[in-house]
């Protein structure tokens, strides 16, 4: 899969309650992520998503371009939910303790046509 | 209230409403400074079966500024944890709870204490015991010595508790949301009626606290203990908060609530009544959420307050002179976003910089009083409101006698407060407090104090 540019941004919150928490592994792409979310759910144009056992630096993998694939089911469990607001194609994933945004119009392009799918997992 | 449901958001999310904030020098540790701060406001007594309790997903924090930018100097940081011994039963509590480690307390919750300076964290305590709410003299007898098991000694002189307490604040609620009602008053009110003695709200519900008391040394920016109440090293900012996960979602699969993301803060709290009298209901959730520094986004709402409009409306031929006040009101500025400076009373200041912050400021170099005064500063006593806030401060009194002009003449020497200002109060009348930690009251029994 090629990587289209993504512009990230992490926002981290101190003093972090989670610090004692064990760092989440390096190494998921953003393959993985569209692969996740395919499997999910969404709202139309505002979606929030979860993926279980998914807890990697999903955009950290993305802008350094890194294509290697994980299996979701081989990651550590754990929540990530996408957010992306109407009309906009800036993707906010949330992980952990992590908040990460990505600006990248085809996945948002695709997780809305995920989410205009009717309700069901497939 | 003093920040009691203050919000539309955060009144649907008590665990994360920061209630009550105080701050003073400890009168029986006076090298100290005693920070409590509520939470999960107006708990009917008899609340069960779940009981009230803190949030595991929420982040309570206690920050101090003390460099003058309304800042994060210093921020303590508390998490907790619940276990359910006995998942099979419905109950809250299986038999008589005798001390905090009893198999029978069926919620236990533990926390720990962490402290971030300079962006560097240390984790305090762990594994801290909450003692369980007062449910009754069956469930929860000796309830006084079993809370008072959950105090516990810090690390370099500190000490800390974490549970339910009675709540300490008064105000007659069910007056003051009545169209700005004032009981005794309520005769000279627009639409009047006999004038009547005012009703703590608050005298029968209880509140979850947490109370630190830790050295003044470890609260001021270069470590010393001020004696000089002019120095401006002496006044430190307070401010408290609550912080959630910034994705809270119900996993069906997994029949449960799942959480993601950073921190979000959900409410903070300096001033008294600052979100809850002072920020437009617009704006009132993005208050919250938001940081101490940038409060000069919501100066308007301080320095042309609407309460100081509505009073001479309420109360026609009242107020005459706030009526005709045109002028932004430095007064309450001083008081509530920036502290006194140097000059306006004499030989007091708690000044914390140009930048404009809810913050509660402690001069800490103001040593305790020997006959607090209630009205604090107002009433010629510079240990309390606003030099922090002890629990027996009548800040009610003291924020409505100043927004209705009261404190004006200290930095406007041309008004004349109208006689009423020195006397409007919601007569309501405070809960006798314990005189020594954690400095709030044993908590209502729910079988004492059962619903109405």
């Amino acid at each position: 899969m090629s990587m289209p540019s993504s512009q990230e941004r992490t926002t981290t919150d101190l003093p972090s309650a989670d610090a004692d928490r064990p760092p989440a592994p390096p190494g998921a792409s953003r393959r993985v992520f569209l692969a996740g979310t395919g499997a999910i759910a969404l709202g139309a144009t505002a979606a929030a998503t979860t993926i279980d056992g998914l807890t990697a630096h999903v955009a950290r993998t993305a802008a350094s371009g890194g294509t290697e694939g994980v299996a979701v089911t081989q990651l550590e469990a754990g929540t990530l939910v996408a957010y992306i607001r109407p009309g906009e194609s800036e993707i906010t994933i949330m992980t952990g303790d992590r908040e990460v945004v990505i600006d990248d119009p085809a996945l948002a392009r695709a997780i809305a046509r995920a989410g205009t799918r009717q309700a069901g997992t497939r | 209230m003093s920040s009691h449901r203050e919000a539309p958001e955060v009144s649907k999310d008590p665990v994360a409403d920061s209630t009550d904030l105080y701050a003073f020098v400890t009168p029986d540790r006076p090298d100290t400074v005693t920070i409590i701060a509520n939470y999960v406001p107006l708990q009917d007594p008899a609340g069960g079966p779940n009981f009230f309790e803190f949030g595991d997903e929420v982040r309570y924090d206690i920050h101090i500024s003390n460099r003058g930018e309304a800042e994060a100097d210093i921020t303590y940081s508390f998490t907790f944890t619940t276990e359910v011994p006995n998942p099979d039963s419905f109950l809250y509590i299986t038999g008589p709870v005798t001390s905090l480690d009893s198999p029978s307390y069926n919620r236990p919750q533990r926390y720990s204490v962490s402290r971030t300076a300079r962006r560097r964290r240390r984790v305090l305590a762990e594994g801290l015991r909450v003692p369980p709410c007062n449910v009754g003299p069956r469930s929860t007898p000796d309830y006084a010595d079993l809370a008072a098991s959950a105090a516990y000694d810090l690390p370099g002189g500190g000490r800390v508790f974490a549970g339910q307490r009675a709540d300490a604040f008064w105000v007659d609620l069910g007056s003051v949301f009545d169209l700005g009602t004032l009981r005794p008053f309520q005769n000279l009110h627009l639409i009047p009626s006999a004038a009547m003695a005012g009703i703590n709200t608050l005298s029968k519900v209880n509140v979850h606290s947490i109370v630190l008391q830790v050295p003044i040394a470890d609260l001021t920016a270069d470590g010393r203990v001020p004696t000089d109440v002019m120095d401006l090293d002496s006044t430190i900012g307070i401010w408290t908060a609550a912080n959630r996960p910034r994705v809270r979602l119900w996993d069906s699969r997994r029949e449960r609530l799942v959480f993601s993301g950073p921190q979000q803060q959900a409410s903070r709290l300096g001033n008294p009544l600052f979100n809850e009298v002072l920020v437009p209901m617009s704006r009132k959730d993005a208050w919250n959420a938001s940081q101490p520094n940038g409060d000069s986004a919501y100066a308007a709402g301080v320095l042309r307050p609407e309460l100081a409009g509505l009073l001479p409306a309420l109360y026609p031929g009242v107020f005459p002179n706030l009526a005709a006040y045109t002028k932004d009101r430095a007064d309450l500025a001083a008081i509530l976003l920036t502290g006194i400076p140097e000059g306006v009373v004499p030989g007091f200041q708690n000044y914390t910089g140009p930048v404009q912050a809810d913050m509660l400021r402690l001069n800490v170099a103001v040593p305790p009083a020997t006959d607090p005064q209630p009205l604090g500063l107002v009433g010629g006593d510079p240990a309390g409101f606003p030099t922090g806030r002890r629990v027996g401060d009548d800040v009610v009194t003291v924020e409505l006698r100043a927004i209705a002009g009261a404190t004006l003449p200290l930095v406007d020497p041309t008004f004349t407060p109208d006689g009423a200002a020195s006397l409007v109060t919601d007569g309501s009348s405070p809960t006798a407090t314990p005189d020594e930690f954690p400095y709030l009251a044993t908590p209502y029994s729910g079988y004492d104090v059962p619903s109405a």
